[in-house]
């Protein structure tokens, strides 16, 4: 698409004959309103971008190419730092893929604690987007505040965990260990602190006319560009396309919590901004549910072919002993059958899709991931054409691009 | 096990359409892929796409070089299509050679298959004939090589500076190898 | 000289501290953020962290105005020539933090895209360990940097 068909009232060049020449200006690779690092080359008439193109790639970490030599559960950890800011999700979602593959199921207590986990961070994605998005419009306080209450989930995540961020939660076949004993009571905790950050953050910015004035109306994507660009999750979802996979294609324990999937038309930064406020409280909603129905149980399969035998019966007995070694020795382990599969979970910023090989061997032949930003940020030249340079800023930090799985 | 909304029914409307050049359908876990001619690539695309499957959800590729009992062409090159009013999917397989491997362009079908498409060519050296802008995205232009496909060292680094005591890729890979003959991790 | 006057009102000490003590207060970083250690940097400068009791969390994005590189996340090789350029024109006095594994080593991104440290082509002077750090060790490794920097030889051009 060109400045033609976007804007078509602008026209090149002055009508009095008197020439000038766009401007070409370069934004990034490091600026500080590019999350991460991309660099976008502008062409400028005015203060109207005209032209532009983007580069990314600045954080390819060969996470492809990296995982083909690790065995299928070495991968995990890398997962973790696709998206870095819903890392739970990656993990989940790779393990998903992967007993899809081995053809096994987890116990129910699993599917649940999953689901937990998972919205747990997609709380954390999206705070940390509105909080940066708003920030870069000098909403500093909007930014401290959703901190605070981002500091609060990874605190709990922590507890559950072990780790703040990079978790490494998942396995195939589970989860590391189930949750403590105190999760409900401190999850009260960090849903007041959510939902009373979420309020002051509302109050200062629903009705602040910088922020309106700023977000509505600008970067507008309609409904026909989302579908050609391949476009899903939130982004997708504030121009019209009802689409969410926890909905549409239920895995876990989605098909058993009720939620709604918050839809926008109008498809511009607040329909966005809209649209990531109103899936936080279903977030939160997702998981009161599901600790409410969480049956009690194991938390990974009881299967000696894919996950360790407990700690305490390897020291104990011969079988969970070799059992043990089976799994950990190199040409062994985890051995899914020849085949294929491409899975796909709702990520923090739409559909994130595994694609796996395995020649029947103990280690991937390719994992594939289809990140959710990707398309999205492949339709951001023609989402800042004709607009203001400043524009940009407010537009790109609602497109809420992952380095690490952009570029993985 | 969620049950993805395969549709088998989109590999029949290929058969009949394209009759032999649909090569075969593979079927993994419950979903088929169907294989096609190289040739008939962007002719299977734009029926399936009449046929309400409108969404490209992801093209990518896989090297199946040395890959046990693979019989075609070692590049695979694999598209996921969506139907985004009937929530139904296709999977479309391609295989090619790696010398020369050739495609035809999806970048007037679906506006995202413009930078899916750089992505193979970055990774896998697949020229996507027609293509507007057919460059290297995640790396860049000096990098010799395309580091998806197996034949290509991990360690292989082209710095664009010069990098103090940078390691030399081919001593570790050597090395690597050596230990692997070892504890018997084959792949190395 | 007890009970000299002078001694109630006058501090006397070297240059070279008093230097240092202003320096190491005055630290202006340019945060060079491009991977997941981001995150816990955003946590660490945020409310319940908060660098700017140290004095040293004011950001600046021109790399002109900053003499603390803080390096975080993973290095590739396509990004180092960018970096190098941002401490290129970084003025004397600066120092570079390399915040977490990836800036340190590579961490486990040891292949063909990822610079295997960030000292490969530039002076480092704190390293930080963790992937990514937790913020009270980067916390203690700002503490430790001032510490350097009061006691360092102070270049006065």
């Amino acid at each position: 698409m060109d400045i033609a068909q976007k804007l078509p009232q602008w026209k090149a060049g002055r009508e009095d004959g008197f020439d000038i020449e766009p401007l070409y200006i370069n934004m990034g690779p490091s600026h500080p309103a590019m999350h991460g690092t991309v660099k976008m080359v502008l062409k400028l008439d005015g203060e109207t971008v005209v032209g532009s193109e983007v580069e990314i790639g600045y954080l390819h970490r060969c996470f492809e190419k990296t995982v083909e030599m690790k065995t299928w559960n070495q991968v995990i950890p890398y997962t973790d730092r696709l998206n870095y800011v819903s890392p739970l999700i990656n993990n989940m979602g790779y393990c998903l893929a992967v007993e899809k593959l081995l053809g096994v199921k987890v116990p129910e207590r699993t599917d649940y604690i999953r689901v937990i986990m998972c919205e747990l961070s997609r709380i954390g994605d999206h705070l940390t987007c509105i909080g940066a998005g708003a920030m870069e419009l000098g909403a500093l306080t909007a930014f401290l505040y959703f901190l605070k209450a981002r500091e609060s989930s990874w605190q709990l995540i922590e507890e559950v965990t072990g780790a703040r961020l990079t978790i490494s939660y998942g396995r195939v076949g589970g989860v590391v260990r189930d949750l403590p004993a105190n999760f409900a009571e401190r999850w009260a905790w960090v849903r007041s602190q959510v939902e009373q950050n979420m309020e002051e953050v509302s109050v200062l910015l629903n009705t602040n006319r910088i922020f309106l004035d700023r977000m509505k109306g600008v970067g507008v994507m309609p409904l026909d560009r989302v579908l050609s660009y391949g476009m899903t999750g939130p982004f997708a979802r504030s121009s019209g396309f009802d689409y969410d996979v926890r909905r549409d294609e239920p895995y876990f324990a989605y098909d058993r919590v009720r939620f709604d999937v918050p839809v926008r038309t109008d498809g511009d930064n607040w329909a966005r901004y809209q649209v990531r406020m109103e899936e936080i409280r279903q977030s939160v909603r997702i998981i009161d549910q599901a600790l409410a129905q969480m049956p009690e149980g194991p938390v990974r399969l009881e299967d000696p072919k894919v996950t360790l035998p407990r700690k305490k019966e390897v020291y104990s007995n011969i079988e969970a002993l070799m059992n043990h070694f089976k799994l950990l020795m190199p040409g062994h382990g985890i051995r899914p059958p020849q085949g294929e599969i491409y899975s796909a979970v709702e990520g923090g910023n739409g559909e994130l899709g595994f694609w796996l090989v395995s020649d029947g061997g103990d280690r991937p032949w390719r994992v594939r991931v289809r990140p959710p930003c990707f398309p999205i940020m492949s339709g951001v030249e023609e989402l800042i054409l004709g607009e203001q340079v400043a524009d940009i800023v407010p537009i790109f930090g609602s497109v809420n691009m992952i380095g690490g799985e952009l570029d993985r | 096990m969620s049950p993805a909304n395969s549709s088998p029914a989109f590999a029949e409307e290929l058969r009949a359409a394209l009759g032999p050049r649909l090569l075969r359908v593979e079927s993994w876990q419950g979903r088929e892929a169907a294989v096609v001619e190289p040739e008939a690539w962007l002719e299977a695309v734009r029926l399936l796409k009449s046929r309400g499957y409108d969404f490209l959800m992801d093209l990518s590729a896989a090297d199946y070089s040395g890959f046990p009992g693979h019989q075609a062409p070692p590049l695979g090159v694999s598209l996921q299509l969506f139907g985004s009013g009937t929530r139904r999917r296709a999977w479309l397989k391609a295989y090619l050679p790696l010398e020369g491997a050739r495609l035809a362009t999806l970048s007037d079908e679906f506006a995202c298959a413009n930078w899916y498409e750089r992505e193979c060519w970055d990774m896998f050296g697949v020229e996507f004939v027609g293509h507007p802008h057919l460059k290297r995205l995640l790396l860049y232009e000096e990098f010799q090589g395309h580091p998806l496909r197996k034949d290509y060292p991990i360690l292989k680094s082209q710095p664009l500076i010069p990098m103090r005591n940078a390691v030399d890729y081919e001593s570790v890979a050597a090395a690597r190898r050596a230990a692997a003959d070892e504890d018997g991790l084959g792949r190395g | 000289m007890a009970g000299d006057p002078l001694q109630e009102v006058v501090v006397t000490t070297k240059l070279d501290r008093v230097l240092g003590w202003a320096r190491k207060y005055s630290l202006f970083q340019y945060p060079f953020v491009t991977a997941c250690c981001g995150m816990e940097f955003m946590a660490t400068s945020g409310s319940h962290y908060d660098t700017d009791r140290f004095g040293a969390a004011f950001p600046r994005f021109s790399p002109r105005q900053a003499d603390l590189l803080m390096v975080v996340g993973t290095i590739t090789h396509k990004q180092a020539p960018i970096l190098k350029r941002v401490y290129d024109q970084m003025c004397e006095p600066k120092w570079v933090v390399a915040f977490g594994v990836c800036a340190t080593s590579g961490g486990f991104y040891q292949n063909y895209g990822s610079v295997p440290g960030i000292d490969c082509f530039l002076p480092v002077d704190m390293y930080i360990p963790g992937c990514p750090p937790r913020p009270e060790t980067v916390i203690d490794a700002l503490l430790k940097l001032q510490d350097r920097i009061q006691n360092q030889r102070q270049a006065l051009l």
